[in-house]
C-alpha cells in the first residue's frame, strides 16, 4: 500500500530524508518530521515512521525490533537497532506486514493463515524476517528450530533457504539481551552479510566519492550542509536513482557437494563445454565407429581416415575418420606449390601410405599395386585419383577383410582432385558374377542410375574446351531433366556412336531392382535414327546432331508407399543433312526428360467434391473445427461466416 | 393531425402519441440521430468504414520454363567471360566465348497437390585447367500462374548474380520465388498482361540479350518474381579438371497476395 506521503517538502529537505538512513535523527524520507507523516508502506498507526529512516536514535540495522509503534518498512522507532524486517507491535505496518494473524508479511509466519516467505513459528503475522518474540531477525531467517524455507509450510527443521539465523545487522547495534535471545546466531550466512555489511544496508549506491559530494546524487550526505540551507543540491538538474529499499532473497549456501546440483539448477549455457563421454572401446565394431588402424612399425593406433573437402573452399580434410558401415564417397581437392617436390615427398599422392605399413583388423589387400608417383618433366604420373577401399564384415566379428582399389592418373597442373569411397558388404553375401547395383528396390528412387540392360544409360559430356570427352561420359540420373552440348568432328557412324556410347542401350529397367534374366521387367528402347527423317531428300547425307532421350515414368502402387517404374523411352536422334553443317565440327546436343504421367486417385467419396458452386473456403470455420485446429469461439464463427464470403460473392454470381 | 406513437406497451397497455411538431417528436428525432451518428463518425474517424483492399493466399503454379541465360566472367578483362544460353540465337553471337555446360534439373511435388514445390537445378560448366570463375549471371524464367481469385499469368524470370575476388569451384543458392507486387491484383477475370516472355529468344539482336535490358524490362512490370536468398554460398578451391558447378534450390512458397474488394 502506497499512502500518500503528506508534507512533502521542498528539495532543500529532500536530503533528510533520502539515505539518511545510517543517519541519526534522520528524517522520514519525503516526509515532514511530524507526526503526521506517512512513510510509505506504514499505518497510520499513531507515530508516523519514515521509509528508511528513524526518528530514534542511532543506527536501524535491518531487521526489526519489537517497539510498539507503528513501524516503517525496515525501521522502527524504537532505541534498539532494527534489523530489516519488522518487529510485531501491534500497530505497526510495515510494508507488507500486518500484525494481526491475517496478515500475510513476506517472511513467513508459522500459524494456519499466515504463510509469508521465510517462516518463523511465531504465533502472530510476522512482518517479513522477523520473529515473534525475539527482537531482532535478520531477514529471513528464523530463530527456531521450525524454520521454513521460502513457502514452505511448517514442518520438520529444513534448512530455510537463504536463511540464517544471525543478525544482518551490526553486532553493536543490538542490546545484548537481543542477541541472548536469538536461536543459533552462529551461521556462515551471517558472515557473509556481515561483511556485505554495507551492501545489505539502504546506501546511496550514487554516492562514489566519500567525502564529497557526487553530482545529482541526491542522498549523497556530503551534499548536506544542513536542512534548511540551501545546499548544492539546488543546482542538482536531476536526482540519480539512490537508495532502494528492497532486497533480494538471501541466496543460498554453497557446500561442496551442492556446488554442482545449483550449477545444473541455475546453470545455462556457458563457454564450458558440455562434458563428452569418451568412447567407449567397445568390444566391437558398431555402426559408426571409427575404424581402428594399427601401424606395427611404429606401434601406433589410429584411424582410418576418408578425406573429405570442407565446404568453403573443397581443400582435403585428412583427419576425417571413416565410420564403420557408412558406406560413402567423399571428393577433395589438393593443391600443390610445388609439383616437383610434392610428386615424390607428399605421401598423400602415393598409392602405398593408402594400404602398406598399416592393418585393419586383417591386412589389407590392394587390388593393383601402382608404383610410387614420379616426376618426369612437368607430369607427375602415378598420382592417386582414387582410393576405394572395400571392407567384408561379419556382424559383431568385426572386418573379416579389406580390400583397396587404387587408380592413378598424372598431374601437370597445381591442383588434383581426389575421390575417396568405403564400400562395406556382408562377408560371403557378395556374388562376384553379378553386381549390378540396384537403384531402388523395387521402384527407381529418384536420382539413382538409369539402368539398361548391358550398361547404365550414359550422355556425351564436354571437356574444358567444348570438345566432346571421349573418356567421360555423364550416368543419367532417375527423374533428372538433363542438357549438354558438345562439338565433335563428324562422321556419321561415328555420331550416333558418340551419342549412345560404346554399347548402345537396347532396353531399360522398368523397376530399379531390375534381374536382366527377368525380360518382364525390362522394356525396349523406341529409337527413331535419321533414315526415317530423309523425307524428300533422298541423296542427302543425314547426319545426327542431337539426341532426345525421353523417358515417361509413372508411380504405382500404394497411395502410401509409391513406386517409380519406367513405362517407355525413346531415343530420338534429330538430324541435319551435312550441307546445312558448314563447320568442320558438329555440336552434339544430349537433352534427357523425364516425363511423370502418375494418375493420382480420387479422394475418398466421404470428401466433397470440387464440383461445387460455392466460394472455395465456404466450409472454412466447419474444416477448421473438425480438424481439432484453431478454436473457434461462437461469436468468432458467426464474425467469419458473415465476413469472409463476402469479398468472393463476386467471383461466384 | 398526424401523431406520432412514442411509446407503447406490449399487451393490452397505454399508448403514448405526441404531434409531430412536438417536443417529444423533436426528442425522439435527437435520440434516433443520437444512436445512429456517432457510432458512424467514430468508425469513419478511425479510418475503417470501408475495406478497400484485402489479402488472400495462393500457392502459385510454377513452372521452370526451361529457358537458361549464362555469363560467367572468368577474368578482369572485359573480353574474358563465357557464356551460354538455351536460345541459339544468343549462342551465335557468342562465337568463341560459347561454353555449353551440362544442366540438371528437377522440379519436385513434395505433398503431391499437382502444384510444383520446389526446383533443384545444377550447372556444371566445364572449364579448361587455366580458366577460373570469378562471378556468375545467371536467369532462370518460369510460368507463373494464380487462379483463386483472378486468373494471373505471366512469365517471370529468377535473377541469380554473385561474385568474388577469389575463384569460385562452386555456387549454391537456396532460396524462395517471392511474387513482389507493385500493384494490387484484380479479384476476377484473367490477367495476361506480363505473360510474355521475359528474353526474346527469337530475335537475333544482341540487344535483345543484354542482361540491363531484360532487367530493365522486367522490372518494369507491376507484378514480378524476385529470388530472395540473402545468403549465396560461394565456394573456392576448384581442382585444375573440375567443372564450376551451380546448385541451385528454388522453392515456390505459399504468396500473400494483395487484391481490391468488388463491390457486387
Amino acid at each position: 500500500m502506497l499512502w500518500a506521503r503528506s508534507g512533502c517538502c521542498s528539495r532543500s529537505c529532500y536530503c533528510c530524508s533520502r539515505g539518511g538512513g545510517l543517519r541519526p535523527l534522520a528524517r522520514p524520507r519525503g516526509g515532514a518530521p511530524g507526526p503526521p507523516a506517512r512513510p510509505r508502506g506504514a499505518a497510520p498507526g499513531p507515530p508516523a515512521r519514515p521509509r528508511g529512516s528513524a526518528p530514534a536514535p542511532p543506527a536501524r540495522p535491518r531487521g526489526a525490533a519489537p517497539g510498539p509503534p507503528a513501524r516503517p518498512r525496515g525501521s522502527a522507532p524504537a532505541p534498539p537497532a532494527r534489523p530489516r524486517g519488522s518487529a510485531p507491535a501491534p500497530p505497526a505496518r510495515p510494508r507488507g506486514a500486518a500484525p494481526g494473524p491475517p496478515a500475510r508479511p513476506r517472511g513467513s509466519a508459522p500459524g494456519p493463515p499466515a504463510r509469508p516467505r521465510g517462516a518463523a513459528p511465531g504465533p502472530p503475522a510476522r512482518p517479513r524476517g522477523s520473529a515473534p518474540g525475539l527482537p531482532a531477525r535478520p531477514r529471513g531467517s528464523a530463530p527456531g528450530p521450525p524454520a521454513r524455507p521460502r513457502g514452505a509450510a511448517l514442518g520438520p527443521p529444513a534448512r530455510p533457504r537463504g536463511s540464517a539465523t544471525g543478525a544482518l545487522s551490526p553486532k553493536p547495534a543490538f542490546p545484548s539481551h537481543h542477541l541472548d535471545d536469538r536461536v543459533g546466531v552462529t551461521s556462515p550466512l551471517d558472515l557473509v552479510c556481515l561483511s556485505l555489511f554495507l551492501a545489505c544496508l539502504p546506501t546511496c549506491i550514487c554516492n562514489l566519492h566519500s567525502g564529497s559530494c557526487d553530482i545529482n546524487c541526491c542522498c549523497d550526505t556530503d551534499c548536506n550542509l544542513g536542512c534548511d540551507l540551501e545546499d548544492s543540491r539546488a543546482a542538482f538538474s536531476f536526482c540519480l536513482p539512490g537508495t532502494k529499499l528492497n532486497y533480494f532473497q538471501q541466496p543460498q549456501k554453497v557446500k561442496k557437494s551442492d556446488f554442482s546440483v545449483f550449477l545444473a539448477q541455475y546453470g545455462g549455457p556457458s563457454f564450458i563445454p558440455p562434458s563428452q563421454d569418451l568412447p567407449s572401446s567397445s568390444a566391437f565394431y558398431r555402426a559408426g565407429d571409427p575404424i581402428q588402424t594399427y601401424f606395427a612399425a611404429s606401434s601406433v593406433r589410429s584411424t582410418l581416415r576418408q578425406p573429405v573437402g570442407m565446404s568453403a573452399n573443397g581443400f582435403c580434410i585428412d583427419g576425417n575418420p571413416a565410420g564403420f558401415l557408412e558406406s560413402k564417397s567423399t571428393s577433395c581437392t589438393r593443391t600443390f606449390t610445388n609439383l616437383s617436390s610434392s610428386c615424390t615427398t607428399d605421401p598423400t599422392l602415393d598409392a602405398a601410405s593408402y594400404y602398406r605399413d598399416f592393418t585393419i583388423l586383417k591386412v589389407i589387400t590392394p587390388v593393383t599395386q601402382p608404383g610410387a608417383p614420379q616426376m618426369d618433366g612437368n607430369t607427375c604420373h602415378n598420382v592417386v585419383s582414387e582410393v576405394i577401399y572395400e571392407i567384408e564384415f561379419n556382424g559383431t566379428h568385426g572386418i573379416q577383410n579389406v580390400s583397396v582399389q587404387l587408380k592413378v592418373t598424372s598431374v601437370s597442373g597445381n591442383s588434383l582432385q581426389q575421390r575417396f569411397t568405403l564400400q562395406f558388404w556382408v562377408s560371403q553375401s557378395r556374388t562376384p558374377s553379378y553386381t549390378l547395383p540396384r537403384s531402388g528396390n523395387p521402384g527407381y528412387i529418384i536420382g539413382a542410375p538409369l539402368l539398361s540392360l548391358n550398361s547404365g544409360v550414359t550422355i556425351l559430356q564436354s571437356q574444358g574446351d567444348g570438345i566432346c570427352s571421349q573418356t567421360l561420359r555423364y550416368k543419367v540420373q532417375f527423374g533428372m531433366n538433363l542438357r549438354t552440348s558438345c562439338q565433335l568432328s563428324y562422321f556419321q557412324e561415328k555420331l550416333y556412336q558418340a551419342l549412345q556410347g560404346v554399347s548402345s542401350p537396347q532396353a531399360l529397367a522398368i523397376i530399379g531392382s531390375a534381374e536382366p534374366t527377368q525380360t518382364d521387367q525390362w522394356t525396349s528402347i523406341i529409337i527413331r535414327n535419321c533414315s526415317m527423317q530423309a523425307g524428300n531428300c533422298a541423296s542427302c547425307c543425314m547426319v545426327p546432331v542431337s539426341l532426345k532421350i525421353q523417358v515417361l515414368w509413372a508411380e504405382v502402387g500404394l497411395q502410401s508407399n509409391p513406386q517409380s517404374q519406367v513405362l517407355g523411352a525413346r531415343y530420338w536422334y534429330q538430324c541435319q543433312s551435312l550441307k546445312s553443317l558448314n563447320m568442320s565440327m558438329v555440336p552434339l546436343t544430349t537433352v534427357v526428360s523425364f516425363t511423370d504421367m502418375t494418375e493420382w486417385p480420387k479422394p475418398p467419396r466421404s470428401q466433397p467434391g470440387t464440383y461445387w458452386k460455392l466460394p472455395f473456403d465456404f466450409f472454412f470455420p466447419f474444416k477448421v473445427a473438425s480438424n481439432g485446429g484453431i478454436k473457434l469461439t461462437p461469436s468468432c464463427c458467426i464474425l467469419m461466416s458473415h465476413l469472409v464470403p463476402v469479398p468472393h460473392l463476386g467471383e461466384t454470381i | 393531425m398526424a401523431q406520432l406513437e412514442l411509446f407503447s406497451h406490449p399487451g393490452p397497455g397505454v399508448r403514448y402519441r405526441a404531434g409531430l411538431c412536438s417536443t417529444a417528436a423533436l426528442g425522439l428525432l435527437l435520440l434516433w440521430a443520437l444512436t445512429y451518428l456517432p457510432p458512424l463518425l467514430v468508425a469513419y474517424r478511425s479510418q475503417g468504414l470501408w475495406l478497400k483492399q484485402s489479402t488472400y493466399m495462393e500457392q502459385p503454379t510454377v513452372q521452370f520454363q526451361y529457358e537458361v541465360l549464362l555469363v560467367a566472367m572468368t577474368g578482369a578483362d572485359p573480353g574474358s567471360f563465357l557464356a551460354w544460353s538455351t536460345f541459339p540465337a544468343f549462342n551465335r553471337l557468342q562465337e568463341d566465348q560459347l561454353r555449353v555446360p551440362l544442366i540438371s534439373t528437377r522440379e519436385e511435388d513434395k505433398n503431391h497437390d499437382g502444384k510444383m514445390d520446389q526446383l533443384h537445378f545444377k550447372l556444371e560448366l566445364p572449364l579448361q585447367s587455366t580458366e577460373q570463375v570469378l562471378a556468375v549471371q545467371l536467369i532462370l524464367t518460369f510460368s507463373y500462374q494464380l487462379h483463386r481469385m483472378s486468373t494471373f499469368v505471366m512469365q517471370s524470370m529468377a535473377f541469380i548474380q554473385s561474385s568474388s575476388p577469389i575463384p569460385g569451384s562452386q555456387l549454391y543458392v537456396n532460396g524462395d520465388l517471392k511474387l513482389h507486387q507493385r500493384q494490387s491484383l484484380s479479384h476476377c477475370g484473367v490477367d495476361i498482361r506480363y505473360n510474355v516472355s521475359v528474353i526474346n529468344g527469337t530475335s537475333p539482336f544482341a540487344s535483345d540479350y543484354d542482361l540491363t535490358n531484360i532487367i530493365a524490362a522486367y522490372q518494369d512490370r507491376n507484378v514480378t518474381t524476385v529470388l530472395s536468398d540473402s545468403n549465396p554460398v560461394w565456394l573456392v578451391g576448384r581442382a585444375a579438371d573440375a567443372p564450376f558447378v551451380i546448385n541451385a534450390t528454388i522453392r515456390y512458397p505459399v504468396e500473400v497476395i494483395l487484391y481490391p474488394l468488388a463491390v457486387v
